[in-house]
This record gives structure tokens, C-alpha cells and sequence, in this order.
């Protein structure tokens, strides 16, 4: 299933908001909690990463993984919760407003 | 450029402490570390390390180089904009900071504030007269073919770097006859311009006829001095600059014929120049 554009950032905060994760950790994370159905680029997760510290909405910081490697970890900040809480409702009501169109019974 | 120096010299001349080639490292390492994640996840769930690498890499997109190359960007557009965005950060709580500090010190921030304005104030006059003085070019014709004379004399009563005096100057002409229409004399003086029941002091120019025809002015309104107006028993005429014209008569035309006491004597206004000093004709009867 692709990502919609614009949904990847607010998956990434929330993914966050439980603890801070590296890049591998955030994917399989999005991954398994969509029950498989979303497949995230890695790529495309690194920008959105990229982007997002830019805008302080997470702090980047190296450190050691659970099987020893240096990985680089991603914090959410306070800046990042608020905005988080503003996108979810947004989305969440969209896709309501869509799924009550789309799972209306059409006439036989 | 600046990635050679050692970070002790790069904070003290506030360079950024990380260097481009410092973020596309940081990023390599990070590619590396999620890549071997996730081969050693795929692995451990059962899959050959060979086609662990193929998926792992297909995750990437297309291409890992283009991926690398995007990502390079990417993190480099971070980085200044993060470091922008610091250096406005703290600008704005210098402001902050030194806003407070003035306000909690009055007396301080006054002596600040004056010590400013004499200093601008200062500058501001000394540039000024700079550019009237040296930098504005003459209004008149020809301006860079205009030559100032003064004389000076030695002995025991020695003068130096003053006037001509009328017969001095008659007899310059007449001696250079190549030069005689174009040698006009100026003399500068303070008096008191009686005019309408106003009185002004002022700084009087005393000329020759030809002055006006010397520097390549054109009048206004009315006429400029000729040669005609000089010498003894001529009625003595008065030209105005335009901006004394312009200040004192409010730039009012039918002055012009109208009759003015300087230092008590009369003199008949006729003009004003399109720019220059405030004239007065050599007559007749005065100290000259």
C-alpha cells in the first residue's frame, strides 16, 4: 500500500510520542501496527526525519541499538506532541468524512 | 574550506562546529546502521543474507546512490536552515536581553541614547558640509575651467591669500585683454538687508558687472548684473540667490524693480540667479 502524502510525518510523531526510536525501529514499528498493510520507504523516511528535526519537532542523538550497533535515535519534543495532537484530529476527521462516503450502502 | 581547522579555532570565530562533510558522514553511518538492521532482522526471521541484502536495498527505492545523493541534500538543507534558525533564536533574546537591561537602567540607556545622537549628529553635519563644500559640482558652466585668484605680498606688512582690490582688479583686465571679459571680482561681506520693514543680516556678495556672465548663470526672474552696473554714480542693483528668494519672499515675483537698504543704503533688486550666492553690484560710494 503507498503512503498518502502528508500522512508519513504524523505516523512518525506518533510512532515517537511512545518512546524514542531509530530510523530501522520506526519502520518496522509503522509496519507491524498496520498489521503489514503499510510499507514504509525508507528513504522517504529519513527526509521526513530530516524535515522534521529541522523544525523541531524531534531531536536526533547517537547511541547504541539493542544488538550493539551505533544507531542514530529521534525524540519527540513538546513542540511535536502539540503538533501531533493538531494533525491527528485533522486526519482522523478527514478519513471519517471519507468513510462515511465511501462505506454508504449505493443503491442496487 | 573551514573543514581543516581544529573546533577550538572553529568556536572562536563562531564557524558552525559541524561541517558539511561532518552531515553526509552522520548520514552515511546512519544508512549503514538501518540497512544492517534491517538484513539482521530479516535474517533472523529466516531469510538467506543474500536476498536479506537485495530487500533491504529495495526499500531504498531505484537506486541506493540516488538515494545516498537525496538524502546528502536533504540533510545539508538541515543543517543551515537548523543553524539559521539558531542564530535568529538567539538574536532575538540578545535583543530581548539587552531591552530589559536598558529599561531597568534609565539613566544609562539615556546617556546611551545622547551619546548616539552627538555622535550621528556630528557625522551627519561634517558629511554635509563635505558634499556642499567638495563633492556637489558648481552650477555654474563650465565649472572645471573656473580659476579662484587670490594674491598674497611680502615685506614687512605682508598679507597673504587676499582680495584684489577694485583698481587692481581694472588693471588685471586691462593688462590681459585675452582674459579681460572673463575676470570677475567677489567679495564677500556681512550686512543688514532692509526690506518691507524686515531687517535681515545677511552675507553680501559685492561683484563686478560681469560676474554672473563669468560664472555662467542665468536668472530666474528679472535680470543678472551687466558690466553697465558698475563703476561710480550707477544706481547699485542687488541679486538674490533663489533660495534666499525662495525663503525670505516666498519665491514672490513682483519684488523684482523694488528698492531694499543694505547697511542703509539703496539698492534697486533685480534678480535672482538660478543658484549661487547672495549679490550685491560694485557702485558707487562705499568702502571698496
Amino acid at each position: 500500500m503507498t503512503m498518502l502524502r502528508g500522512t508519513l510525518d504524523p505516523l512518525v510523531l506518533k510512532t515517537l510520542s511512545w518512546t524514542p526510536m531509530h530510523a530501522f525501529e520506526i519502520s518496522t514499528w509503522i509496519e507491524d501496527r498496520s498489521g503489514g498493510r503499510v510499507e514504509v520507504d525508507d528513504a522517504a523516511l529519513l527526509q521526513a526525519l530530516h524535515r522534521m528535526e529541522e523544525r523541531r519537532l524531534i531531536v536526533a542523538e547517537w547511541g547504541v541499538s539493542k544488538s550493539g550497533r551505533r544507531a542514530k535515535y529521534y525524540r519527540i519534543t513538546s513542540a511535536g506532541r502539540q503538533q501531533l495532537r493538531a494533525e491527528s484530529a485533522r486526519l482522523l476527521d478527514h478519513f471519517d468524512a471519507l468513510g462515511r462516503i465511501l462505506s454508504a450502502k449505493t443503491a442496487k | 574550506m573551514f573543514s581543516g581547522l581544529r573546533p577550538g579555532v572553529r568556536r572562536l570565530f563562531q564557524l558552525p562546529l559541524r561541517t558539511p562533510g561532518d552531515a553526509e558522514r552522520d548520514l552515511d553511518e546512519e544508512l549503514e546502521s538501518l540497512i544492517a538492521s534491517r538484513i539482521e532482522h530479516l535474517v533472523n526471521g529466516g531469510m538467506p543474507s543474500g536476498d536479506a541484502r537485495a530487500e533491504a536495498l529495495r526499500r531504498l527505492g531505484p537506486s541506493l546512490d540516488t538515494a545516498r545523493h537525496n538524502l546528502h541534500s536533504s540533510a545539508l538543507r538541515r543543517e543551515r536552515r537548523m543553524r539559521l534558525s539558531d542564530l535568529f533564536d538567539s538574536l532575538r533574546q540578545d535583543f530581548r536581553y539587552a531591552a530589559r537591561t536598558l529599561m531597568h537602567n534609565p539613566g544609562f540607556a539615556g546617556v546611551v541614547a545622547i551619546t548616539l545622537a552627538l555622535g550621528i549628529g556630528a557625522n551627519t553635519a561634517i558629511f554635509s558640509v563635505m558634499r556642499g563644500v567638495l563633492l556637489r559640482p558648481l552650477p555654474n558652466r563650465d565649472g572645471d575651467r573656473l580659476l579662484y585668484l587670490r594674491q598674497s605680498a611680502n615685506g614687512p606688512r605682508g598679507v597673504v591669500n587676499t582680495n584684489f582690490s577694485v583698481t587692481e582688479l581694472r588693471d588685471l583686465r586691462a593688462g590681459v585683454p585675452a582674459l579681460g571679459g572673463g575676470i570677475a571680482g567677489y567679495s564677500p561681506f556681512s550686512a543688514v538687508l532692509q526690506s518691507g520693514g524686515e531687517a535681515t543680516r545677511l552675507t553680501v556678495g559685492l561683484v563686478t558687472g560681469n560676474y554672473f556672465d563669468v560664472m555662467g548663470l542665468a536668472p530666474v526672474r528679472g535680470r543678472l548684473t551687466r558690466p553697465s552696473d558698475d563703476g561710480p554714480g550707477v544706481p547699485p542693483v542687488v541679486v538674490l540667490t533663489n533660495e534666499f528668494w525662495r525663503r525670505h519672499f516666498g519665491a514672490d515675483s513682483r519684488i523684482v524693480g523694488t528698492r531694499v537698504l543694505i547697511n542703509g543704503q539703496s539698492a534697486t533688486r533685480v534678480c535672482d540667479p538660478h543658484d549661487g550666492e547672495c549679490h550685491r553690484c560694485a557702485g558707487g560710494g562705499h568702502r571698496h
